[in-house]
């Protein structure tokens, strides 16, 4: 048995790394790729505490957040294809028309 | 043999109402197009166009008409069992105003969208099913449903915010805001996380029961909980220091979905904001007061003093949009930081009006701004409205209407928000913050007039603007000025033939739903 400490030091990590990709790094993908890891990263705390107070609800908003974080791929992905259509580009620092 | 739970329709016939909308505007999308009149023609874009508008228009409509009758309700959930939705007061009212908001919206666009080469069905769809995620969001009282309905919000807008995707700016616009916002949902979402850890909770009664257990209201699991949602929301709403993304945003994206953002999207997170604090954080209030105070103080000075130097009208528009966020969280500094309930309840009343007033005000300005537009060209610089009071005297004082309106003179919606809010404030004993805020409306005046003097006193410099204004966006400013300036008069003005309350007993009715 797992106790509830050790997964929810993991989903910490996860959520710390993805916290910090997603401010640091200059490319969109990667910028995408660490917010589906916060998002996971929550999801594996929900699960950790949905087992640690013996609920199903817990696994059930995970359920919804994994689909809720497809659809937000979707569009964040056909967002960052037209940017590219028009920019050749997905580095965020080409992305500066709009400033101050 | 499975349970089938009790479930009560009612509950959620205004958001269905939208839904249905939306597909039915999808569905017009595909055949309307395939149409032939007697002659055998094909209608023609903008015709298609009009029509999508219309039914998007009769079906917020509905909506609009079913969540403003659940006045009169004391709250039916959707499944007693197990609530995840309520239709009372409150959500009545929330819903109302987000599907007013969207109704006007929609209408404004029809000729905006001809202009700007973007007219797709899409956008009107994408328009309602956003409104159906905020009024969701607003009816929701359990955490899960909270984040489906903010999604189902977001989702959409990040797409509007680019609709004019052959546009570099309204490409950039949509990146940043599918940027920050996913990223302030992932936050929210880990708050989320932690308060079911701490609580073992989901929904805003079993948190609030759990919290108000002894020892629970310095749980420090639940504390960071609380502090990742209101982090979550303060990107929402756009609050300083989690603001940046605002002005980018509203000046690349379309100006019809500027407007209906800058108006819904900050309605919709506060109202529920303000629902999840009531029922759900309720023991945990005191602690979170002093954050509450620094995020308004800082949001109303930085708002206001980045204001100053724009000159683009979209994003000095987005600045004051941010000095607003502030004025209307000293509403929940107030009412957080008073033990007695009376003054908590005024002060959640003066938002609610603040959100109601700032309807008209900002669609009204965003309106100006959209019925000056040019062929496939915003007109959206000071320089760009110099001299209109002589080309189009009637845009130039209507401009002038809601400028005066967002900087808060007597006469005008504006003033009796912010009276509200203050003296909320001062009721609340929040002296220094009252005075932060109205040396921060003294500032405001300053910009906001900017653009009435450039309208008056200079001469027109470039192109003439557009000589005619379209049928659609005359009803929406006639109906912004005639709300700026009927809540200017009468802030409590009701019609009693169609049983509607006036603004402040509605608002009031609406918050009695947390203090039973």
């Amino acid at each position: 048995m797992i106790p509830l400490e050790h997964v929810i030091g993991l989903s910490a990590i996860l959520f710390g790394i993805g916290v910090v990709g997603a401010l640091t790094r200059r490319n969109l993908i990667v910028i995408l790729m660490s917010i589906e890891l916060m998002l996971n990263a929550a999801n594996v705390a929900f699960i950790g505490f949905a087992r640690n107070w013996a609920q199903m609800d817990g696994q059930v908003f995970v359920m919804m957040v994994i689909t809720v974080a497809a659809a937000e791929v979707a569009v964040g992905l056909g967002i960052v294809i037209s940017l590219f259509r028009n920019r050749d580009s997905v580095n965020v620092e080409d992305v500066s028309l709009l400033k101050w | 043999m499975i349970d089938v739970p009790s479930l009560d329709p009612r509950a959620i016939l205004p958001i269905l109402m939208v839904s249905i909308g939306s597909m039915v505007v999808l569905m017009g999308e595909v055949f309307l197009p395939r149409l032939r009149s007697a002659s055998g023609e094909a209608p023609s874009d903008q015709r298609i166009g009009a029509i999508l508008a219309l039914i998007s228009v009769a079906f917020l409509l509905l909506a609009f008409g079913l969540a403003a009758q659940s006045v009169s309700f004391d709250g039916i959930h959707f499944n007693p069992d197990n609530a995840m939705i309520v239709l009372d007061r409150f959500s009545g009212f929330g819903m109302s105003l987000v599907s007013l908001s969207a109704l006007l919206t929609c209408i404004l666009s029809v000729t905006y969208l001809a202009a700007m080469r973007i007219n797709h069905g899409e956008y009107y769809a994408l328009l309602l099913i956003a409104t159906a995620g905020m009024m969701f969001m607003i009816a929701s009282i359990d955490l899960m449903a909270v984040f489906l309905g903010l999604e189902i919000m977001s989702i959409p807008i990040y797409v509007l915010a680019g609709f004019d995707r052959t546009k570099l700016r309204s490409n950039e616009s949509a990146l940043k805001y599918f940027l920050i916002g996913s990223f302030a949902s992932g936050i929210l979402l880990y708050g989320m996380a932690l308060v079911y850890g701490a609580t073992g909770a989901l929904d805003f009664k079993g948190i609030g029961t759990a919290l108000a257990a002894p020892g629970m209201a310095d749980n420090t699991l639940a504390l960071a909980g609380l502090g990742l949602i209101i982090v979550g929301f303060g990107f929402k709403v756009s609050t300083v220091p989690f603001h940046q993304w605002t002005p980018d945003v509203y000046e690349g994206a379309p100006t019809t979905v500027t407007a209906y953002m800058s108006v819904s999207v900050k309605a919709a997170a506060f109202l529920t904001l303000m629902r999840l604090l009531q029922e759900a954080f309720g023991p945990m209030l005191g602690d979170i007061h002093l954050i509450l105070w620094v995020l308004a103080a800082l949001t109303i000075v930085v708002g206001n003093v980045m204001a100053i130097i724009q000159d683009n009208v979209k994003r000095l528009l987005a600045y004051s949009s941010v000095a607003h966020a502030g004025y209307i969280l000293i509403g929940y500094v107030a009412a957080t930081g008073t033990a007695e309930p009376e003054l908590a309840q005024n002060a959640y009343q003066a938002v609610l009006f603040y959100l109601l007033s700032y309807l008209f005000i900002n669609l009204g300005a965003f309106s100006v701004l959209v019925a000056l537009a040019r062929r496939g060209q915003d007109c959206d610089r000071i320089e760009d409205l110099a001299g209109l009071a002589k080309s189009r005297p009637g845009l130039a004082a209507l401009m002038s209407l809601f400028m005066i309106a967002l900087a808060g003179i007597p006469g005008t919606a504006g003033f009796f928000a912010k009276f509200f809010i203050f003296k909320a404030a001062v009721d609340a004993n929040l002296i220094w913050l009252t005075i932060v805020a109205v040396f921060g409306s003294l500032i405001s005046v300053f910009y906001y007039l900017r653009i009435p003097v450039a309208m008056y006193m200079r001469e027109p410099v470039g192109e003439a603007p557009r000589p005619t204004t379209d049928f659609g966006e005359l009803v929406v400013l006639a109906v912004c000025a005639i709300g700026v300036l009927v809540l200017g008069f009468f802030p409590n003005y009701g019609l009693d033939k169609l049983q509607m309350p006036g603004a402040l007993d509605w608002a009031q009715e609406a918050i009695r739903v947390f203090y039973r």
